[in-house]
């Protein structure tokens, strides 16, 4: 889900930057030295995602891996993903320079709700609730991307109920891999380096 | 516990094989072909046609020239028109996928008079190769950069650290 160079207007990309720089400037601030190893990590992984397509009807999707980044990293995973998203446009072709504010918002912003949704598991005492909320975190985040995406295509005139249908619907088989992903890691992490999920 | 690890790396194996699909960017290709058509035709990288897709051919002004849309085989064929010159051809798939091809349209008419000569532009021919080789160097590129990248981030944060502690000593 990368918007390539040339679909969005000026006032909109430009707008995305803005907000992908403010954001990254705060979170670079909040930043410790022992976090960069976790955020190095998390953009490699980031990077190479998105080389794993699914051919979908008249589109094609790719894996995002925003909500298991945001699940560890958390609001520093707009750092990791800036950063995969530009060495992406540059080197694979990936969507555009100019769109890279906008598509740094568009998997950004799902990947800290991501980690807002996975805190949530605390709540819940029973063995496998991490395992669970993981899973929840990992799809949503490619939903709510998917929506994201809807939103930024509307100020190019098309309409958003057929659009967001369409990304949702191409990115199902998204969700569903990326939930299991997430799932998987959570579950390993949570028992071999639990301080790795911020525990 | 094993079993979870084992399935983990599996898992990693599987998504990371060169085998898989990959990459997401269009490849388009216009030219005009000997019998005054235009052909333009998309792929997906791993190829996959671009189906239902608006395609735009714009002149070198800027102007509008025609539209359309691509078949079930990611291609669109219009007629040239006798027009020639340097044409812009722009495809917008859905969901923010576009690309775009230059190219030009000359006069066929001298290739006609020499018909005997074997055909280099058989028409209709796929053009674009539809399988990119894995970009296993980009890759390599790519971690190499978050390394060092992560390692300049470091020394600068580490540095101020130890600059707070020794000022905070003294």
């Amino acid at each position: 889900m990368h918007i390539a160079d040339g679909v969005l207007s000026v006032p909109v990309w430009t707008g995305c930057l803005a907000v992908t720089a403010a954001i990254t400037g705060v979170s670079l601030r909040k930043m410790k030295a022992e976090d960069t190893p976790r955020i190095a990590l998390m953009t490699s992984a980031f990077f190479i995602a998105s080389l794993i397509h699914i051919p979908m009807g008249p589109t094609s999707v790719h894996l995002i891996l925003n909500g298991l980044v945001g699940i560890i990293l958390g609001p520093l995973a707009f750092v990791a993903i800036l950063v995969g998203l530009i060495l992406q446009a540059v080197l694979f072709k990936h969507g555009g320079i100019t769109t890279i504010g906008a598509n740094t918002v568009m998997m950004g912003l799902p990947a800290v709700g991501a980690y807002y949704l996975f805190r949530l598991h605390r709540l819940f005492k029973f063995r496998v609730s991490a395992g669970i909320f993981g899973a929840l975190a990992g799809g949503v985040a490619v939903f709510l991307g998917a929506v994201i995406l809807a939103l930024l295509l509307v100020t190019t005139g098309s309409e958003f109920i057929v659009v967001a249908k369409l990304a949702v619907w191409a990115h199902l088989p998204v969700m569903v891999i990326e939930g299991l992903i997430a799932a998987f890691v959570v579950t390993f992490l949570k028992q071999v380096k639990p301080e790795m999920l911020g525990a | 516990m094993k079993l979870v690890k084992i399935t983990i790396i599996v898992l990693c194996m599987s998504l990371f094989s060169p085998t898989a699909a990959f990459a997401h960017k269009m490849l388009i290709d216009a030219f005009a072909q000997e019998d005054e058509t235009i052909l333009v035709e998309a792929l997906f990288p791993d190829g996959s046609p671009v189906k239902n897709c608006k395609v735009e051919i714009f002149a070198e002004d800027g102007r509008l020239f025609k539209e359309g849309t691509t078949d079930e085989d990611g291609r669109f064929v219009l007629k040239s028109e006798g027009a020639t010159g340097t044409y812009k051809a722009v495809v917008t798939g859905t969901l923010g996928h576009r690309a775009e091809v230059s190219f030009a349209i000359e006069k066929f008419e001298e290739v006609a008079e020499e018909a005997e000569r074997p055909s280099e532009i058989s028409p209709q021919k796929m053009k674009l190769s539809p399988k990119e080789k894995f970009p296993w160097l980009e890759i390599i590129a790519g971690l190499g950069f978050i390394f060092g990248l992560s390692s300049f981030i470091l020394c600068l944060k580490l540095r101020s650290e130890f600059k707070n502690a020794s000022t905070r000593n003294r």
